[in-house]
Protein backbone atom coordinates (compact mmCIF):
# COMPACT_ATOMS: atom_id res chain seq x y z
CA UNK A 1 0.00 0.00 0.00
CA UNK A 2 1.52 3.33 -1.36
CA UNK A 3 -1.07 5.43 1.10
CA UNK A 4 -3.61 4.90 3.22
CA UNK A 5 -5.99 6.92 5.59
CA UNK A 6 -7.77 5.84 8.68
CA UNK A 7 -10.56 7.01 9.96
CA UNK A 8 -9.34 10.64 9.06
CA UNK A 9 -10.91 13.46 10.59
CA UNK A 10 -10.66 17.17 9.54
CA UNK A 11 -12.97 20.09 11.27
CA UNK A 12 -13.69 23.24 11.45
CA UNK A 13 -15.38 24.90 14.43
CA UNK A 14 -18.04 22.43 14.76
CA UNK A 15 -18.26 21.33 10.94
CA UNK A 16 -17.43 18.27 10.02
CA UNK A 17 -15.46 18.57 6.91
CA UNK A 18 -14.05 15.22 6.64
CA UNK A 19 -15.40 12.61 8.89
CA UNK A 20 -14.04 9.43 9.66
CA UNK A 21 -12.61 8.68 5.89
CA UNK A 22 -10.67 5.89 5.06
CA UNK A 23 -8.67 5.70 1.79
CA UNK A 24 -5.71 3.95 0.15
CA UNK A 25 -3.71 3.98 -3.20
CA UNK A 26 -1.79 1.01 -4.65
CA UNK A 27 1.43 1.71 -5.97
CA UNK A 28 0.79 2.71 -10.01
CA UNK A 29 -3.01 3.53 -9.53
CA UNK A 30 -5.17 6.57 -10.36
CA UNK A 31 -7.36 6.78 -7.65
CA UNK A 32 -9.91 9.50 -8.16
CA UNK A 33 -12.08 11.15 -4.99
CA UNK A 34 -15.79 12.51 -6.40
CA UNK A 35 -18.48 14.21 -4.77
CA UNK A 36 -20.35 17.62 -5.03
CA UNK A 37 -18.95 20.87 -3.71
CA UNK A 38 -18.19 21.17 -0.03
CA UNK A 39 -18.01 17.28 -0.08
CA UNK A 40 -14.61 17.67 1.95
CA UNK A 41 -12.53 16.45 -0.92
CA UNK A 42 -10.14 18.90 -0.85
CA UNK A 43 -10.12 19.17 3.18
CA UNK A 44 -9.44 15.44 2.47
CA UNK A 45 -6.12 16.03 0.17
CA UNK A 46 -4.99 19.09 2.54
CA UNK A 47 -5.10 16.41 5.36
CA UNK A 48 -3.38 13.93 3.76
CA UNK A 49 -0.67 16.58 2.99
CA UNK A 50 -0.18 18.09 6.16
CA UNK A 51 -1.41 21.09 5.13
CA UNK A 52 -4.16 21.45 8.01
CA UNK A 53 -4.34 19.71 11.09
CA UNK A 54 -6.81 16.35 11.30
CA UNK A 55 -8.72 15.95 14.25
CA UNK A 56 -8.38 12.65 14.55
CA UNK A 57 -7.40 9.66 12.28
CA UNK A 58 -3.91 8.99 10.70
CA UNK A 59 -2.64 8.83 7.53
CA UNK A 60 0.60 6.40 6.46
CA UNK A 61 2.78 6.57 3.42
CA UNK A 62 4.61 3.45 2.18
CA UNK A 63 4.02 1.73 5.59
CA UNK A 64 5.22 5.00 7.61
CA UNK A 65 3.08 6.91 9.53
CA UNK A 66 3.03 10.64 9.14
CA UNK A 67 3.51 13.66 11.22
CA UNK A 68 0.59 15.72 11.86
CA UNK A 69 1.73 19.34 10.03
CA UNK A 70 4.64 18.92 7.63
CA UNK A 71 4.36 19.26 4.00
CA UNK A 72 8.42 19.14 3.92
CA UNK A 73 8.46 15.83 5.84
CA UNK A 74 5.50 14.48 2.89
CA UNK A 75 7.99 15.71 0.12
CA UNK A 76 10.70 14.37 1.44
CA UNK A 77 9.77 10.60 1.67
CA UNK A 78 7.41 11.08 -2.22
CA UNK A 79 4.17 12.96 -1.92
CA UNK A 80 3.24 16.10 -4.00
CA UNK A 81 0.26 18.14 -4.34
CA UNK A 82 -0.68 20.35 -7.15
CA UNK A 83 -3.14 22.46 -5.13
CA UNK A 84 -6.15 23.83 -5.75
CA UNK A 85 -6.09 26.91 -8.55
CA UNK A 86 -2.59 26.26 -9.31
CA UNK A 87 -1.02 28.81 -7.16
CA UNK A 88 1.76 29.77 -9.17
CA UNK A 89 4.15 32.11 -7.81
CA UNK A 90 3.50 35.00 -10.18
CA UNK A 91 6.40 36.89 -9.31
CA UNK A 92 9.20 34.38 -10.03
CA UNK A 93 9.87 33.24 -13.51
CA UNK A 94 8.80 29.87 -15.00
CA UNK A 95 12.22 28.67 -14.42
CA UNK A 96 12.19 29.71 -10.79
CA UNK A 97 8.81 28.13 -10.19
CA UNK A 98 10.42 24.51 -11.70
CA UNK A 99 13.01 24.74 -9.09
CA UNK A 100 11.23 25.90 -6.04
CA UNK A 101 9.68 22.07 -6.89
CA UNK A 102 12.67 20.45 -5.87
CA UNK A 103 13.46 22.86 -2.45
CA UNK A 104 11.86 19.97 -0.50
CA UNK A 105 13.13 16.44 -2.15
CA UNK A 106 15.52 14.65 -0.70
CA UNK A 107 18.28 13.78 -3.40
CA UNK A 108 18.75 17.63 -5.31
CA UNK A 109 21.06 15.76 -7.46
CA UNK A 110 20.43 15.76 -11.13
CA UNK A 111 18.26 18.54 -10.59
CA UNK A 112 19.60 20.13 -13.92
CA UNK A 113 18.37 16.65 -16.11
CA UNK A 114 14.97 16.73 -14.46
CA UNK A 115 14.71 20.33 -15.02
CA UNK A 116 15.61 19.37 -18.73
CA UNK A 117 12.98 16.46 -18.64
CA UNK A 118 9.95 18.94 -17.45
CA UNK A 119 11.22 21.20 -20.86
CA UNK A 120 11.04 17.79 -23.03
CA UNK A 121 7.90 17.04 -21.70
CA UNK A 122 6.43 20.94 -21.76
CA UNK A 123 7.60 22.88 -24.93
CA UNK A 124 5.55 25.88 -24.22
CA UNK A 125 7.33 25.98 -20.77
CA UNK A 126 10.62 25.65 -21.96
CA UNK A 127 10.17 28.88 -24.41
CA UNK A 128 8.87 30.64 -21.93
CA UNK A 129 11.37 29.50 -19.09
CA UNK A 130 12.77 33.48 -18.24
CA UNK A 131 9.50 34.82 -18.51
CA UNK A 132 7.69 36.01 -15.61
CA UNK A 133 4.90 32.77 -14.56
CA UNK A 134 2.13 35.61 -14.48
CA UNK A 135 2.83 36.04 -18.34
CA UNK A 136 1.27 32.23 -18.70
CA UNK A 137 -2.24 31.10 -20.28
CA UNK A 138 -3.88 29.42 -17.54
CA UNK A 139 -3.33 26.23 -19.34
CA UNK A 140 0.31 26.78 -19.46
CA UNK A 141 -0.20 27.74 -15.64
CA UNK A 142 -1.70 24.22 -14.88
CA UNK A 143 0.91 22.38 -16.62
CA UNK A 144 3.70 24.53 -14.99
CA UNK A 145 1.79 23.57 -11.44
CA UNK A 146 2.05 19.93 -12.19
CA UNK A 147 5.62 20.32 -13.78
CA UNK A 148 6.61 22.22 -10.66
CA UNK A 149 5.33 19.25 -8.42
CA UNK A 150 7.12 16.52 -10.74
CA UNK A 151 10.41 18.21 -9.74
CA UNK A 152 10.21 17.14 -6.42
CA UNK A 153 9.89 13.28 -8.27
CA UNK A 154 6.80 12.60 -6.17
CA UNK A 155 5.92 8.10 -5.67
CA UNK A 156 2.40 9.98 -5.26
CA UNK A 157 1.07 12.74 -7.30
CA UNK A 158 -1.79 14.40 -5.76
CA UNK A 159 -3.65 17.02 -7.68
CA UNK A 160 -6.63 19.17 -6.70
CA UNK A 161 -9.40 19.93 -9.32
CA UNK A 162 -6.72 20.64 -12.50
CA UNK A 163 -9.16 20.59 -14.21
CA UNK A 164 -11.02 24.11 -12.86
CA UNK A 165 -10.61 26.77 -15.59
CA UNK A 166 -9.32 24.92 -18.45
CA UNK A 167 -11.56 24.71 -21.77
CA UNK A 168 -12.93 21.06 -22.94
CA UNK A 169 -9.56 20.76 -25.29
CA UNK A 170 -7.35 21.26 -22.16
CA UNK A 171 -8.91 19.36 -19.98
CA UNK A 172 -8.49 16.70 -22.92
CA UNK A 173 -4.59 17.07 -22.72
CA UNK A 174 -4.35 17.52 -19.17
CA UNK A 175 -6.14 13.70 -18.45
CA UNK A 176 -4.27 12.83 -21.66
CA UNK A 177 -0.69 13.64 -19.36
CA UNK A 178 -2.40 12.17 -16.51
CA UNK A 179 -2.42 8.70 -18.61
CA UNK A 180 1.15 9.16 -19.56
CA UNK A 181 2.50 9.73 -16.22
CA UNK A 182 0.53 6.96 -14.30
CA UNK A 183 2.27 4.43 -17.57
CA UNK A 184 5.88 6.00 -16.83
CA UNK A 185 4.91 5.04 -13.13
CA UNK A 186 3.54 7.48 -11.26
CA UNK A 187 0.63 7.08 -8.82
CA UNK A 188 -2.11 9.45 -8.47
CA UNK A 189 -4.35 10.87 -6.31
CA UNK A 190 -6.93 12.70 -7.92
CA UNK A 191 -9.77 15.27 -6.52
CA UNK A 192 -12.30 16.20 -9.29
CA UNK A 193 -15.63 17.55 -10.32
CA UNK A 194 -15.28 16.66 -13.70
CA UNK A 195 -16.53 12.91 -12.83
CA UNK A 196 -17.03 12.09 -16.47
CA UNK A 197 -12.90 12.65 -17.09
CA UNK A 198 -11.99 10.98 -13.72
CA UNK A 199 -13.84 7.74 -14.33
CA UNK A 200 -12.08 7.67 -17.43
CA UNK A 201 -8.90 7.70 -15.99
CA UNK A 202 -9.22 6.25 -12.88
CA UNK A 203 -8.92 2.69 -11.56
CA UNK A 204 -10.69 3.09 -8.33
CA UNK A 205 -12.69 5.94 -6.69
CA UNK A 206 -14.05 7.04 -3.94
CA UNK A 207 -17.38 8.86 -3.57
CA UNK A 208 -17.83 11.58 -0.45
CA UNK A 209 -20.77 13.37 0.49
CA UNK A 210 -20.79 15.80 3.13
CA UNK A 211 -17.65 14.45 4.47
CA UNK A 212 -18.18 10.59 4.24
CA UNK A 213 -16.93 8.12 2.06
CA UNK A 214 -20.67 6.75 0.61
CA UNK A 215 -19.08 4.11 -2.18
CA UNK A 216 -15.61 3.34 -3.24
CA UNK A 217 -15.33 0.89 -6.13
CA UNK A 218 -13.92 0.73 -9.60
CA UNK A 219 -15.84 2.59 -12.79
CA UNK A 220 -18.16 -0.17 -13.58
CA UNK A 221 -19.01 -0.67 -9.49
CA UNK A 222 -19.76 2.71 -9.03
CA UNK A 223 -22.26 3.01 -12.09
CA UNK A 224 -23.94 -0.43 -11.47
CA UNK A 225 -24.41 1.48 -7.96
CA UNK A 226 -28.12 2.93 -9.63
CA UNK A 227 -28.74 6.07 -6.73
CA UNK A 228 -24.73 7.41 -6.98
CA UNK A 229 -24.55 7.02 -11.06
CA UNK A 230 -27.63 8.76 -10.89
CA UNK A 231 -26.32 11.56 -8.31
CA UNK A 232 -23.02 12.19 -8.74
CA UNK A 233 -22.14 10.59 -12.06
CA UNK A 234 -24.62 11.51 -14.28
CA UNK A 235 -26.85 9.06 -16.42
CA UNK A 236 -24.55 5.71 -16.08
CA UNK A 237 -25.16 4.85 -19.67
CA UNK A 238 -23.70 7.66 -21.04
CA UNK A 239 -20.37 6.78 -19.97
CA UNK A 240 -18.39 4.97 -21.87
CA UNK A 241 -14.57 3.63 -21.60
CA UNK B 1 32.03 73.57 -1.87
CA UNK B 2 28.93 71.86 -3.40
CA UNK B 3 31.66 68.66 -4.28
CA UNK B 4 32.84 68.04 -1.04
CA UNK B 5 28.73 68.07 0.66
CA UNK B 6 27.89 65.64 -2.70
CA UNK B 7 30.50 63.46 -1.06
CA UNK B 8 29.58 63.90 2.46
CA UNK B 9 26.10 63.63 1.50
CA UNK B 10 26.66 59.96 0.09
CA UNK B 11 28.40 58.72 2.64
CA UNK B 12 25.77 59.63 5.28
CA UNK B 13 23.42 58.14 2.49
CA UNK B 14 25.00 54.84 2.93
CA UNK B 15 24.20 54.18 6.72
CA UNK B 16 21.02 55.19 5.34
CA UNK B 17 21.11 52.35 3.08
CA UNK B 18 22.22 49.63 5.45
CA UNK B 19 19.66 50.46 7.61
CA UNK B 20 16.78 50.92 4.64
CA UNK B 21 17.81 47.54 3.62
CA UNK B 22 16.98 45.80 7.00
CA UNK B 23 13.62 47.59 7.53
CA UNK B 24 13.05 46.43 3.61
CA UNK B 25 13.66 43.07 4.09
CA UNK B 26 11.52 42.28 6.97
CA UNK B 27 8.42 44.14 5.32
CA UNK B 28 8.99 42.74 1.74
CA UNK B 29 9.22 39.10 3.08
CA UNK B 30 7.31 38.78 5.76
CA UNK B 31 4.90 41.91 5.58
CA UNK B 32 6.48 42.99 8.96
CA UNK B 33 7.37 46.36 10.03
CA UNK B 34 10.17 45.73 12.70
CA UNK B 35 11.14 48.14 15.12
CA UNK B 36 13.69 46.53 16.79
CA UNK B 37 16.09 47.73 13.83
CA UNK B 38 16.74 50.94 15.42
CA UNK B 39 17.70 48.75 18.68
CA UNK B 40 19.70 46.46 16.93
CA UNK B 41 21.98 49.40 15.22
CA UNK B 42 22.29 51.55 18.85
CA UNK B 43 23.84 48.26 20.27
CA UNK B 44 26.48 47.51 17.28
CA UNK B 45 27.38 51.27 17.77
CA UNK B 46 27.44 51.63 21.34
CA UNK B 47 29.25 48.63 21.11
CA UNK B 48 31.75 49.53 19.02
CA UNK B 49 32.69 51.87 21.59
CA UNK B 50 32.62 50.15 24.24
CA UNK B 51 34.90 47.01 22.79
CA UNK B 52 37.44 49.65 21.56
CA UNK B 53 37.37 51.64 24.56
CA UNK B 54 38.06 48.63 26.44
CA UNK B 55 41.10 47.81 24.70
CA UNK B 56 40.12 45.12 22.55
CA UNK B 57 41.48 44.72 19.18
CA UNK B 58 40.17 46.97 16.61
CA UNK B 59 39.34 44.24 14.07
CA UNK B 60 37.55 41.77 17.07
CA UNK B 61 35.31 44.94 18.42
CA UNK B 62 33.89 45.41 15.13
CA UNK B 63 33.00 41.98 14.87
CA UNK B 64 32.53 41.47 18.07
CA UNK B 65 29.98 44.59 17.73
CA UNK B 66 28.40 43.17 14.68
CA UNK B 67 27.74 39.77 16.02
CA UNK B 68 26.46 40.91 18.92
CA UNK B 69 23.18 42.85 16.67
CA UNK B 70 22.77 39.98 14.83
CA UNK B 71 22.29 38.02 17.70
CA UNK B 72 19.84 40.67 19.29
CA UNK B 73 17.97 39.74 15.83
CA UNK B 74 17.61 36.19 16.36
CA UNK B 75 16.41 36.79 19.73
CA UNK B 76 14.17 39.21 18.81
CA UNK B 77 12.81 37.27 16.16
CA UNK B 78 12.35 34.41 18.85
CA UNK B 79 10.38 36.13 21.04
CA UNK B 80 8.13 38.47 18.58
CA UNK B 81 7.43 37.14 15.11
CA UNK B 82 7.49 33.10 15.90
CA UNK B 83 5.48 33.18 18.65
CA UNK B 84 3.10 35.92 17.12
CA UNK B 85 2.70 35.58 13.10
CA UNK B 86 -0.73 33.39 14.13
CA UNK B 87 -1.95 36.21 15.85
CA UNK B 88 -3.39 39.93 14.44
CA UNK B 89 -0.29 41.77 12.31
CA UNK B 90 -0.08 44.36 14.76
CA UNK B 91 1.23 42.10 17.54
CA UNK B 92 4.51 41.72 16.70
CA UNK B 93 5.01 45.37 15.48
CA UNK B 94 4.15 46.15 19.00
CA UNK B 95 6.88 43.31 20.74
CA UNK B 96 9.30 44.37 17.97
CA UNK B 97 8.79 48.35 19.59
CA UNK B 98 8.98 46.95 22.99
CA UNK B 99 11.94 45.09 22.39
CA UNK B 100 13.76 48.62 20.81
CA UNK B 101 12.75 49.98 24.68
CA UNK B 102 14.26 47.33 26.05
CA UNK B 103 17.59 47.44 24.31
CA UNK B 104 17.72 51.22 24.79
CA UNK B 105 16.87 51.46 28.25
CA UNK B 106 19.86 48.46 29.05
CA UNK B 107 22.33 50.47 27.49
CA UNK B 108 20.87 53.17 29.46
CA UNK B 109 21.08 51.79 32.72
CA UNK B 110 24.83 50.27 31.72
CA UNK B 111 26.12 53.38 30.51
CA UNK B 112 24.04 56.60 31.33
CA UNK B 113 22.54 58.77 28.69
CA UNK B 114 25.47 60.49 27.59
CA UNK B 115 26.78 61.02 24.19
CA UNK B 116 30.39 58.97 24.63
CA UNK B 117 33.00 59.90 22.21
CA UNK B 118 34.18 57.01 19.88
CA UNK B 119 37.54 56.60 19.81
CA UNK B 120 38.84 54.98 16.76
CA UNK B 121 42.29 54.27 15.17
CA UNK B 122 40.71 55.47 11.79
CA UNK B 123 40.16 58.73 12.52
CA UNK B 124 42.67 60.54 10.37
CA UNK B 125 42.77 58.14 7.35
CA UNK B 126 41.60 60.62 4.89
CA UNK B 127 42.42 60.69 0.89
CA UNK B 128 42.19 64.39 -0.59
CA UNK B 129 42.03 64.03 -4.21
CA UNK B 130 42.25 68.31 -5.33
CA UNK B 131 40.71 69.92 -2.50
CA UNK B 132 38.19 67.31 -1.48
CA UNK B 133 38.56 65.64 1.65
CA UNK B 134 36.98 61.97 1.57
CA UNK B 135 37.60 59.82 5.18
CA UNK B 136 38.52 56.42 4.23
CA UNK B 137 36.23 54.77 6.54
CA UNK B 138 33.29 56.52 5.43
CA UNK B 139 34.33 55.78 1.71
CA UNK B 140 34.99 51.97 2.42
CA UNK B 141 31.08 51.91 4.23
CA UNK B 142 29.76 53.39 1.32
CA UNK B 143 31.05 50.72 -0.92
CA UNK B 144 30.57 48.15 1.75
CA UNK B 145 26.91 49.52 1.90
CA UNK B 146 26.30 48.93 -1.96
CA UNK B 147 28.12 45.37 -2.26
CA UNK B 148 26.00 44.18 0.32
CA UNK B 149 23.06 45.39 -1.34
CA UNK B 150 24.22 43.63 -4.69
CA UNK B 151 25.20 40.57 -2.12
CA UNK B 152 21.72 40.45 -1.00
CA UNK B 153 20.52 40.92 -4.50
CA UNK B 154 22.39 37.65 -6.07
CA UNK B 155 20.99 35.65 -3.08
CA UNK B 156 17.83 36.41 -3.33
CA UNK B 157 17.88 35.99 -6.88
CA UNK B 158 20.20 33.52 -7.57
CA UNK B 159 20.06 30.84 -4.51
CA UNK B 160 17.30 28.64 -4.24
CA UNK B 161 17.50 29.95 -0.70
CA UNK B 162 16.76 33.00 -1.90
CA UNK B 163 13.83 31.75 -4.51
CA UNK B 164 12.33 30.03 -1.29
CA UNK B 165 12.20 33.60 0.32
CA UNK B 166 10.71 35.73 -2.44
CA UNK B 167 7.98 32.75 -2.62
CA UNK B 168 7.12 33.14 1.22
CA UNK B 169 7.12 37.31 0.19
CA UNK B 170 4.69 36.76 -2.23
CA UNK B 171 2.58 34.01 -0.36
CA UNK B 172 3.71 31.71 2.34
CA UNK B 173 0.75 28.93 2.16
CA UNK B 174 2.38 28.36 -1.71
CA UNK B 175 5.79 27.94 -0.11
CA UNK B 176 4.35 25.78 2.31
CA UNK B 177 2.87 23.63 -0.33
CA UNK B 178 6.15 23.80 -2.33
CA UNK B 179 7.72 22.38 1.52
CA UNK B 180 9.14 25.57 1.93
CA UNK B 181 9.85 25.68 6.00
CA UNK B 182 8.88 29.12 6.77
CA UNK B 183 9.29 28.85 10.46
CA UNK B 184 12.92 28.11 9.64
CA UNK B 185 13.68 30.56 7.15
CA UNK B 186 12.33 33.35 9.17
CA UNK B 187 15.38 33.23 11.49
CA UNK B 188 17.62 33.93 8.36
CA UNK B 189 15.71 37.21 7.52
CA UNK B 190 16.46 38.41 10.83
CA UNK B 191 20.09 37.53 11.27
CA UNK B 192 20.50 39.18 7.66
CA UNK B 193 18.53 41.92 8.92
CA UNK B 194 19.97 42.35 11.97
CA UNK B 195 23.83 42.50 9.88
CA UNK B 196 22.84 44.92 7.82
CA UNK B 197 21.61 47.40 11.13
CA UNK B 198 24.44 46.52 13.12
CA UNK B 199 26.65 47.38 10.09
CA UNK B 200 25.22 50.50 10.23
CA UNK B 201 25.71 51.04 13.73
CA UNK B 202 29.13 49.88 13.90
CA UNK B 203 30.12 52.35 10.64
CA UNK B 204 27.43 55.21 12.15
CA UNK B 205 29.80 55.28 15.50
CA UNK B 206 33.25 54.81 13.49
CA UNK B 207 32.77 57.76 10.88
CA UNK B 208 30.58 60.09 13.45
CA UNK B 209 32.33 58.96 16.45
CA UNK B 210 29.79 59.48 18.58
CA UNK B 211 27.12 57.08 20.70
CA UNK B 212 24.65 57.29 22.76
CA UNK B 213 21.35 55.05 23.54
CA UNK B 214 18.97 56.52 20.97
CA UNK B 215 21.00 57.19 18.81
CA UNK B 216 19.10 54.67 16.45
CA UNK B 217 15.67 56.33 16.47
CA UNK B 218 16.41 59.01 14.21
CA UNK B 219 18.53 57.33 12.14
CA UNK B 220 15.58 54.60 11.60
CA UNK B 221 13.24 57.49 10.50
CA UNK B 222 15.48 58.41 7.97
CA UNK B 223 15.58 55.18 6.89
CA UNK B 224 12.00 53.87 7.29
CA UNK B 225 11.76 57.60 4.84
CA UNK B 226 14.87 55.96 2.88
CA UNK B 227 13.02 52.88 1.92
CA UNK B 228 9.53 54.74 1.38
CA UNK B 229 11.28 56.50 -0.70
CA UNK B 230 12.49 54.26 -2.90
CA UNK B 231 9.72 51.68 -2.64
CA UNK B 232 8.72 49.30 -0.49
CA UNK B 233 10.28 45.81 -0.62
CA UNK B 234 12.38 46.81 -3.53
CA UNK B 235 16.46 46.13 -2.34
CA UNK B 236 17.51 48.85 -4.82
CA UNK B 237 14.94 51.29 -4.08
CA UNK B 238 16.43 51.49 -0.44
CA UNK B 239 19.85 52.24 -1.97
CA UNK B 240 18.66 55.02 -4.47
CA UNK B 241 16.24 56.17 -0.96
CA UNK B 242 19.43 56.42 1.39
CA UNK B 243 21.14 58.13 -0.59
CA UNK B 244 18.93 60.68 -2.03
CA UNK B 245 18.23 61.36 1.99
CA UNK B 246 21.78 61.52 2.56
CA UNK B 247 22.52 64.28 -0.08
CA UNK B 248 19.14 66.42 1.00
CA UNK B 249 20.25 66.74 4.13
CA UNK B 250 23.93 67.09 3.93
CA UNK B 251 22.66 69.88 1.81
CA UNK B 252 20.26 71.74 3.41
CA UNK B 253 22.26 71.79 6.24
CA UNK B 254 25.10 73.71 3.81
CA UNK B 255 22.73 76.06 2.08
CA UNK B 256 19.55 76.42 5.00
CA UNK B 257 21.07 75.65 8.02
CA UNK B 258 20.70 72.33 10.46
CA UNK B 259 17.52 73.41 11.83
CA UNK B 260 15.65 72.49 8.40
CA UNK B 261 17.13 69.07 7.66
CA UNK B 262 14.25 66.96 9.10
CA UNK B 263 11.45 70.03 7.30
CA UNK B 264 13.20 69.36 3.99
CA UNK B 265 13.88 65.58 4.57
CA UNK B 266 10.26 64.87 5.28
CA UNK B 267 9.00 67.86 2.62
CA UNK B 268 10.76 65.91 0.10
CA UNK B 269 9.06 62.42 1.28
CA UNK B 270 5.86 63.77 1.01
CA UNK B 271 6.11 65.21 -2.18
CA UNK B 272 7.30 62.32 -3.56
CA UNK B 273 4.66 60.35 -2.04
CA UNK B 274 2.10 63.11 -3.45
CA UNK B 275 3.43 61.94 -7.09
CA UNK B 276 4.36 58.50 -7.04
CA UNK B 277 2.26 56.91 -3.75
CA UNK B 278 4.68 53.98 -4.66
CA UNK B 279 7.86 55.15 -4.06
CA UNK B 280 10.55 56.13 -6.60
CA UNK B 281 11.18 52.00 -7.83
CA UNK B 282 8.17 51.06 -6.43
CA UNK B 283 5.73 49.08 -9.34
CA UNK B 284 1.84 50.91 -9.82
CA UNK B 285 1.26 47.01 -10.92
CA UNK B 286 -0.87 44.85 -8.55
CA UNK B 287 0.94 41.88 -9.35
CA UNK B 288 4.76 43.13 -8.57
CA UNK B 289 7.90 41.76 -9.06
CA UNK B 290 9.21 42.50 -5.36
CA UNK B 291 13.15 42.58 -5.27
Amino acid sequence: MLLETKKLQVSYGRIEAVDQVSVSVEAGEVVAVLGANGAGKSSLLNAIYGLVGARGGEVYFEGKKLPARSTHARIKSGLALVPEGRRILVSLTVDENLRLGAYGRRDTSNLEDDLDAIYGRFSNLRDRRHMLASALSGGEQQMLAIGRSLMAKPALLMLDEPSLGLSPKLVGELFELLRELNEDGLSILLVEQNTHKALQLAHRSYVLELGRCVAAGTPDELLRHGKIAEAYLGHSNEVTH
Amino acid sequence: MLEQQLINGLMLGGIYVLVAVAFTLTIGILNFLNFSIPGIFMLSGVFTWFLLKSGVHWALALAGAIAIGAAASFVVERFTYRWMRSSDHYVPLVSSMGFLILFENLVLVQWGSDLQRVVTPFADLNIRPGSLVISIPQLVSLVLAVCLVAGLQQLLQRTQMGRALRAIAENATTAEILGIGVVSLVPAVFVIGGLFAALGGMLFALNYQQVHPFMGEEVALKGISAMVIGGMGNVWGSVLGGLLIGIVEVLSIHFLNADFVDFTVYGLLLLILFFKPTGLLGASKIVREKF
